[in-house]
């Protein structure tokens, strides 16, 4: 098993599991407490309206991309922020347009047919060197931003209201919250795809939520159950020659089911005593 | 402390519109330090923005309002807030302890190193105060719902305010819990000035020194009634009605119509 660290696409492999995980659980941790999981979810299937116009227009994919994803991520954020209620309404709207207007351009683009599947499912199995360093860059800018600005995630996330009356800049940390988000899920969807950044945004945060007494504990507890996923996900796809991306995401989900069945038996056991 | 009878909070004819609606319309009010204010008055009345107001939250469409001489939200720590439970994210992974100094952050004092140690020991004492010192290391979402308001009341003590305002606090709490709560409000009230909105009626009329009546504009009034007074003012406050419903009662002897059976 451990020849295949040898060959260097299995090395590009976990390091790009590994990075996605640390930046998954960052961001994964402030969209779960913030409960912006369905918008994370509109902003990666609206990008793919930018994926389309990039190929139609001849651009390179990867700012089209972004800047798609960055314009309908503000958007969804202005109205969040107005009234959370409205605004699910609206986010399933912009979903399915930027996925539908996505397939129509690439339809009109001359030539051109571009794998559904990959943008789907991702390929970590052919990383290029190139977008490790990127990702690494985004991982540290990450990590060097919520650390400066930590207190105000932690005022934001747990009483909005409250927040701002002690001088935290809610509604700009908000716009640059849902910004990060669509950068990370752009940038994070082409390495493995965008189920697996859903997937590696909620799950591991959600398992580390219920054993973390603060969020500094549950950004670290997700990275590092984000690690295991990616890496243990890895093992599997190449131990039983499975596609990747679905192990990884298989992995996650079972250890999510048998922590709300531990933690369900244990409540019961509880009321028992 | 410095002395009662300053003013405290002052508004001068202040309205708020939120978009087309006018909410507020001419608003004059006078907070006085020592004061234990009670704001009335039926739902969409406007009580919720006048709290807002005062916070620095929302920015009036005309007039002036000042919390200690000031604009109101400059000086952090001068005004402690204890929200409706409703905003809080419950399910948030913190402890009492670190909910408890969230109520000592400063924008201004951001760091990568940042000193835990002074702020834990002013939430503990807090805590203590409130006696709730047990709780400190238990994680919010696991409390009672009496146990997080006295947690919430802890956050907005922690900066040693001058002014608590608190908004419809009662809603989630049962009768016992309320008369608790009304206990500790008039113990605050020895050195701490008092700013609360609520529909417990019987409670503000034993424990309130003054009332404010918010119907778009805003009656004050120096004594409060009694409770069926203020059961009387609360109930027949029409909207856009001119006359204060508590004064319109108290000028108008109230003549009964018996329409005979026929």
């Amino acid at each position: 098993m451990f020849e295949l660290l040898h060959f260097e696409f299995m090395q590009n492999a976990l390091m790009a599991g590994l990075l996605t995980a640390v930046i998954c659980g960052i961001i994964g941790t402030l969209v779960v407490v913030n409960r912006l999981v369905f918008l994370s979810g509109g902003i990666a299937h609206s990008a793919y309206g930018g994926i389309g116009l990039s190929y139609y227009m001849g651009w390179p994919w990867l700012p089209g991309a972004i800047g798609f994803a960055l314009c309908s991520a503000m958007v969804m954020a202005a109205v969040s922020l107005r009234s959370r209620t409205h605004a699910d309404t609206i986010i399933g709207v912009m979903w399915a347009l930027g996925m539908a207007s996505g397939i129509l351009l690439l339809d009109l683009t001359p030539g051109y047919n571009v794998d559904l599947m990959s943008y789907l499912f991702g390929s970590i199995l052919s990383v290029p060197v190139s977008e490790l360093w990127l990702m690494g860059v985004v991982a540290v800018v990450l990590i060097i931003g919520t650390t400066w600005l930590f207190r105000d995630l932690v005022l934001m996330s747990c009483d909005e209201e409250f927040a701002r009356t002690r001088g935290v800049p809610v509604t700009q940390l908000y716009f640059l919250l849902v910004g990060c988000v669509a950068v990370t899920v752009v940038l994070v969807v082409q390495v493995v795809g965008l189920i697996l950044v859903i997937a590696l945004l909620t799950i591991p945060p959600a398992i580390a939520s219920h054993y973390s007494h603060s969020l500094s504990g549950m950004m670290v507890l997700a990275c590092l159950l984000g690690v295991v996923f990616t890496s243990g996900g890895l093992w599997l796809s190449a131990a039983f020659d499975l596609t990747s991306g679905p192990a990884i995401i298989f992995l996650a989900a079972i250890f999510f089911f048998l922590q709300q069945g531990i933690d369900y038996l244990r409540r019961r056991m509880r009321r028992l005593v | 402390m410095s002395k009662t009878g300053e003013p405290l909070v002052v508004m001068n004819g202040v309205c708020y519109a939120y978009d087309s609606e006018m909410v507020l319309r001419n608003v004059h009010l006078q907070i006085n330090k020592g004061d234990f204010l009670a704001v009335i008055g039926p739902n969409g009345g406007g009580k919720t923005t006048l709290v807002k107001l005062i916070l620095g939250l929302l920015t009036p469409t005309r007039g002036t309002v000042l919390v200690g001489g000031r604009p109101p939200g400059g000086k952090n720590g001068f005004v402690g807030y204890v929200p409706q439970q409703t905003g809080q994210n419950q399910s948030f992974p913190a402890t009492v302890l670190e909910v408890v100094c969230m109520g000592l952050f400063d924008p201004k004092k951001r760091s990568f190193f940042p000193h835990h140690r002074e702020n834990h020991r002013l939430a503990r004492a807090v805590l203590e105060q409130l006696g709730l010192a047990d709780l400190a290391g238990r994680r919010i979402s696991d409390l009672s719902g009496g146990q997080l308001q006295r947690v919430l009341i802890a956050r907005a003590l922690v900066s040693e305010p001058e002014l608590l305002i608190f908004d419809e606090p009662t809603a989630s709490l049962d009768t016992q819990a309320q008369t608790e709560f009304f206990e500790l409000l008039s113990k605050l009230n020895a050195d701490r000035t008092i700013l609360v909105v609520s529909h417990d009626l019987l409670a503000i009329a034993s424990y309130a020194r003054s009332v404010a009546c918010v119907n778009h504009t805003l009656h004050s009034h120096a004594r409060v009634g009694s409770a069926g007074e203020l059961v009387d003012a609360f109930y027949s406050a029409a909207r856009d009605n001119p006359i204060c419903p508590v004064e319109q009662f108290r000028r108008l002897p109230v003549q009964k119509e018996i329409h005979p059976h026929v």
